[in-house]
């Protein structure tokens, strides 16, 4: 009959003591609160993380007006454009839209060859007609007066049009490629 | 007596648990530090900025917003606007805006803001052009008379460049 050692013997008394004594309770209680912990932390994340935005930019024109400080002439900001009487505008009314030069609306605001009008089919505005019209319109400008796009355009929305569809007209008008930039103005109704 | 033996046999008990090693004892250390790992992982560094965000924007897709930029969310609030700024603070501003001070508020945060903005780049040596653009998250249900007075206000305070949040539709997010 084969006899196990002392020391084995002593081995398998220690083995048998631990596993007897309930730590093993421990590693179950702290996996489970590092799991709680984990579910937690994707819990968390939702409050912490926000959705994909984007944006549609417009401008404001600043009017240049000549510095007498020196050191403020080593920065100049680059020149988009002018705004004259020949610079684009796009009245966005309630039933239509009526574009023209500013001139149009300001001088000659009582012709009604100068303007061109696309009138909304049920209340929908006809955005693709409007920049079909405006291309055709760019083209014969530059060809029969030499006046070039000047890459903006003033919009003129009425007062009680809602925001999201002012904001759709621009993001089409900026999309179309003919203005890199937006003008939103008010006041003409 | 029966004290006496209770701690010794709790004595014995104990030296004979600490005299082989135990694997267990660094976890209840572990446990506060993954907590707080876990609560400052998550909030402080990057809870969301819109919380406190009551306007519902159009859902278009856009240009990417600059990492650096002031934002301002409009949304309708009883009889008056709610403006929720990207550091907490909210005003609130008549719909229908009457005189001038009406907008006081709003002129002189944004006001502030722009010195801000302007030390900064003078600090720094450096402007961002980014800096002083300013994103406006307008509820959809707002008109455009509401937001008016809001371009006139920015271009009173010196902002030339600004733009209007939108949120990317889910089918945009995933292509």
């Amino acid at each position: 009959m084969m006899t196990i050692s002392p020391m084995l013997q002593s081995k398998i008394l220690k083995t048998k003591k631990r596993l007897s004594n309930n730590t093993w309770q421990h590693y179950c209680v702290f996996l489970g609160f590092f799991s709680a912990l984990l579910v937690a932390s994707f819990c968390l994340r939702i409050s912490a993380m926000t959705a994909k935005y984007e944006m549609v930019t417009a401008s404001i024109p600043i009017m240049s007006v000549p510095l007498k400080f020196p050191a403020a002439l080593r920065q100049v900001g680059e020149k988009f454009g002018q705004i004259d009487q020949n610079s684009p505008v796009i009245v966005f009314g309630i039933h239509d839209f009526v574009f023209g030069h500013l001139k149009n609306f300001t001088k000659d605001l009582a012709s009604d060859t100068n303007k061109h009008r696309i009138s909304h089919e049920d209340g929908t505005p006809q955005a693709a007609n409007l920049v079909a019209d405006l291309k055709k319109w760019h083209e014969d400008q530059q060809k029969l007066f030499k006046i070039k796009n000047p890459g903006f355009v003033i919009l003129l929305p009425q007062d009680s049009l809602p925001v999201a569809i002012i904001l759709q007209v621009i993001q089409f008008l900026k999309g179309s490629g003919l203005y890199s930039k937006i003008i939103l103005g008010s006041d003409i109704f | 007596m029966q004290n006496k033996k209770y701690w010794h046999g709790l004595l014995v008990r104990t030296k004979d648990r600490l005299s082989y090693e135990d694997h267990w004892f660094p976890f209840p250390f572990l446990l506060p530090l993954m907590l707080f790992l876990c609560i400052y992982g998550q909030f402080l560094p990057d809870l969301n900025p819109r919380r406190k965000n009551l306007s519902h924007v159009l859902h278009l897709k856009g240009d990417l917003q600059p990492k650096k930029a002031l934002w301002l969310a409009i949304s309708p609030y009883k009889n008056s606007l709610l403006i929720n700024t990207s550091d907490q603070q909210d005003l609130l501003i008549p719909q229908k805006i009457t005189k001038p001070s009406d907008l006081a508020p709003l002129k002189s945060y944004l006001t502030a803001k722009m010195q801000q903005i302007a030390l900064s780049a003078t600090l720094e040596k450096e402007a961002d052009p980014g800096a002083s653009l300013i994103i406006l998250a307008v509820d959809k249900t707002l008109k455009y008379y509401h937001l008016r007075p809001f371009l006139y206000i920015l271009a009173e305070v010196g902002i030339s460049e600004y733009a209007f949040e939108t949120l990317v539709p889910e089918e945009e997010e995933n292509s």
